[in-house]
């Protein structure tokens, strides 16, 4: 179902429309928070309220949301992601050292971080198929290897073996070579 | 400086992420109980499973309940109040004419609190005046600002006197793919597709929807259906025939006189594609009579169709794009074949902060009546809100109601209702009640001949905090006021009807 169809049986009928948010979305929406949270300290319960959080609040902000400036898909994953960081925060939960994080890019100084985004995003598109899909999924999602092998009918080793390689293309595109 | 692929993705937009998460599709795990985020997500968003005769039977139950808990533990209290009320009402020679014992303490309340925040308290200090216009609506200086100036661009021609059709005593329900209808006479009827909405005239009842008819490109098509009233039965089921991949978000209406008008938005791309205003008239056999299209590539959405003596009017949004992107609203006549003769804007925020959503619309006795919805930009209201305090208890989802909350939602949202004088095409009149809600449906003419206007004086308001930070939940009055021919207000009922309302 396209988004404004989504939106129209939403506010006509919210309890159909929460059906098919759910079918649509819930399962994205818990991967994406579970990626966040730590299934073994929070459970799979916590992580269905803030799925259920994620999406209570899109139908009570439904109003402000604009199909036109994004996919509700895209809205729901900042909203969810969100909602982890904030529990992580209640949780005063360090933030993980990522200084020696695989995915870190050594970038200029004086580069602005939206012409960055920019950048990375182009980059990432220039990738292809299955490598710009594996990133999203590995960095933004923040789904396990296993997950993502599982999803793209490929195994865990291979996702590993590409996702380490797109990085290194990406680092490489980010800083002219410089890494 | 380092920084991580995951945190720059994080600080995206979320249309910056759309063309990469398009093709990413994610199960639900086996560990994750889906229908248990479903059932959470609803009860968090105030929305129940179960029918809207059901919710409104709880709601009036819940209400009945509180106002009984109330009553019984504050027996003592109210009594030494509601004499004391008495004797003040006395003392000042009020009138207590028609007034119930919580009228009475509640306008003694209002009064020696100088709150005035209660149209009651309004009536009893101003009795003399009940009859005449503006007794219990003020008609404000914001209201005067609702056309911006663009109503020199107005031109919506001689009216004649059209009604605007039966507003319906009982409810039609939209459970799954079917209609249920409550009252004395329960139908129920199964239908092959999706409809989103109806109207009632003349015995019948026009539903309309768009649906996929492609499953493979998501391509939509609209449907409209007419079903007789008194036992449900469909009488016809047609899909608009179009040219288009996608010819949806269809508004329509079924006028007195038997004539069924379409309006839908229609395209072949959604995103980069051009789109078309696409009119159609089907006549009571689901025949179409008249059928015109013209590329209106502003309209986003189309919100109500009112028919005119001369063609017909629309609301409908406009999006503008650029510097982050926005919506403005938008009347718009067409004439009988369809075609757009004018538009005009009537909403945009004005000088106090106001913005206005049109709720309602009828052509009555040679003038066009448009009632909205005023809400300014809360600035004041969640001044309220103790975010540092929030009780973390996910069990509870609203702080309940409060008289702060009610007295704060009073004072940022008004109904309006705007009086449109053909001779110059130029709003003559605003009636405004301030802490009130526009209904929809809310403008009919009665059996005299008056135009009736309803409006949903906020009687409780609460916070939810937990459904979500910025979430007013509340209940409404409704009050029932009488304009004459003259458009002089004669007539306010305070009725027992309660809406509930979620902002």
């Amino acid at each position: 179902m396209g988004d404004r169809e989504l939106i129209k049986l939403l506010k006509k009928n919210p309890a159909k429309g929460f059906d098919r948010l759910t079918a649509q979305y819930g399962g994205l929406l818990y991967m994406l928070i579970r990626g966040r949270l730590s299934l073994s300290r929070h459970g799979s319960s916590e992580i269905e309220d803030l799925v259920a959080d994620t999406l209570s609040d899109f139908y009570l902000h439904l109003k402000d949301f604009r199909p036109e400036r994004c996919s509700i898909k895209s809205y729901l994953c900042v909203i969810a992601r969100n909602k982890a960081t904030d529990a992580l925060r209640k949780e005063k939960v360090a933030e993980l050292p990522l200084e020696d994080a695989e995915d870190m890019i050594d970038v200029a100084d004086d580069i602005e971080e939206t012409d960055l985004r920019e950048q990375l995003l182009r980059e990432i598109n220039a990738l292809g198929e299955p490598d710009s899909e594996i990133i999203i999924r590995k960095y933004y999602l923040g789904l396990s290897s296993k997950d993502i092998a599982a999803a793209l009918d490929m195994t865990p080793v291979n996702v590993d073996t590409r996702a380490h390689r797109a990085v290194k293309k990406l680092k490489k595109a980010l800083t002219g070579g410089a890494q | 400086m380092k920084k991580s692929v995951s945190d720059l993705l994080n600080n995206c937009q979320p249309q910056e992420l759309d063309s990469f998460l398009d093709a990413v599709t994610v199960k639900m795990p086996e560990e994750a109980d889906g229908d248990r985020i479903r059932a959470l997500a609803m009860q968090k968003a105030g929305v129940s499973p179960k029918r809207r005769a059901l919710r409104k039977v709880a709601l009036i139950a819940a209400c009945i309940t509180v106002v009984a808990a109330i009553l019984v533990g504050c027996y003592v209290a109210e009594k030494v109040e509601y004499d004391n009320a008495v004797k003040f009402f006395d003392l000042n020679d009020l009138d207590t004419e028609g007034m119930s014992r919580d009228d009475i303490k509640r306008v003694y309340r209002d009064i020696t609190t100088e709150r005035f925040q209660y149209d009651d308290s309004y009536t009893v200090l101003n009795r003399e005046d009940y009859h005449v216009e503006g007794v219990a609506i003020n008609i404000t200086n914001n209201a005067n600002n609702m056309n911006n100036g663009a109503i020199e661009s107005l031109s919506v021609g001689q009216f004649g006197a059209v009604g605007h059709g039966d507003i319906p005593d009982d409810t039609l329900y939209f459970v799954d793919d079917e209609f249920q209808k409550s009252g004395k006479n329960v139908w129920r009827t199964k239908l092959p597709h999706y409809y989103s909405d109806y109207y009632i005239a003349g015995g019948k009842a026009l539903i309309w929807g768009s649906y996929i008819y492609d499953e493979a490109h998501d391509y939509m098509h609209t449907s409209v259906a007419l079903i007789d009233d008194k036992d449900g039965a469909i009488l016809w089921e047609k899909t608009l025939d179009s040219k288009y991949h996608f010819d949806e978000d269809p508004q329509a209406v079924l006028t007195d006189d038997g004539r069924i008008a379409v309006l839908t938005i229609a395209t072949d791309d959604r995103f980069s594609g051009e789109n078309y205003l696409v009119f159609r008239e089907l006549d009571l056999n689901g025949k179409i009579v008249k059928e015109h299209e013209q590329r209106t590539d502003d309209i986003y959405y189309t919100n109500l169709l009112t028919p005119l003596s001369d063609g017909w009017l629309a609301v409908y949004d406009k999006v503008f794009c650029g510097g982050g992107s926005w919506t403005e609203s938008y009347l718009l006549k067409l004439d009988k074949n369809g075609i757009i003769q004018n538009q005009w804007r009537f909403s945009q925020n004005d000088s106090d902060g106001y913005s206005y959503e049109i709720a309602d619309m009828i052509e009555h006795d040679g003038k066009l009546f448009v009632c909205a919805q005023a809400r300014s930009n809360c600035s004041t209201l969640y001044e309220n809100a103790d975010y540092e305090n929030i009780p973390e208890n996910t069990d509870s989802l609203a702080y309940g109601f409060t008289d702060k909350w009610r007295d704060a939602a009073r004072k940022e949202f008004s109904a309006v209702l705007l009086v449109f004088e053909p001779k110059d095409n130029k709003p003559e009149r605003f009636y405004t009640v301030e802490g009130a809600m526009a209904l929809t449906d809310s403008l009919r003419v009665d059996d005299d001949g008056n135009l009736v206007w309803q409006v949903g004086r906020i009687v409780k308001c609460g916070w939810a905090p937990w459904a979500n930070s910025y979430s007013l939940y509340g209940i409404t009055r409704r009050y029932d006021y009488t304009l004459d021919s003259n458009k002089k207000l004669i007539k306010q009922d305070r009725t027992n009807i309660f809406n509930s309302f979620r902002i």
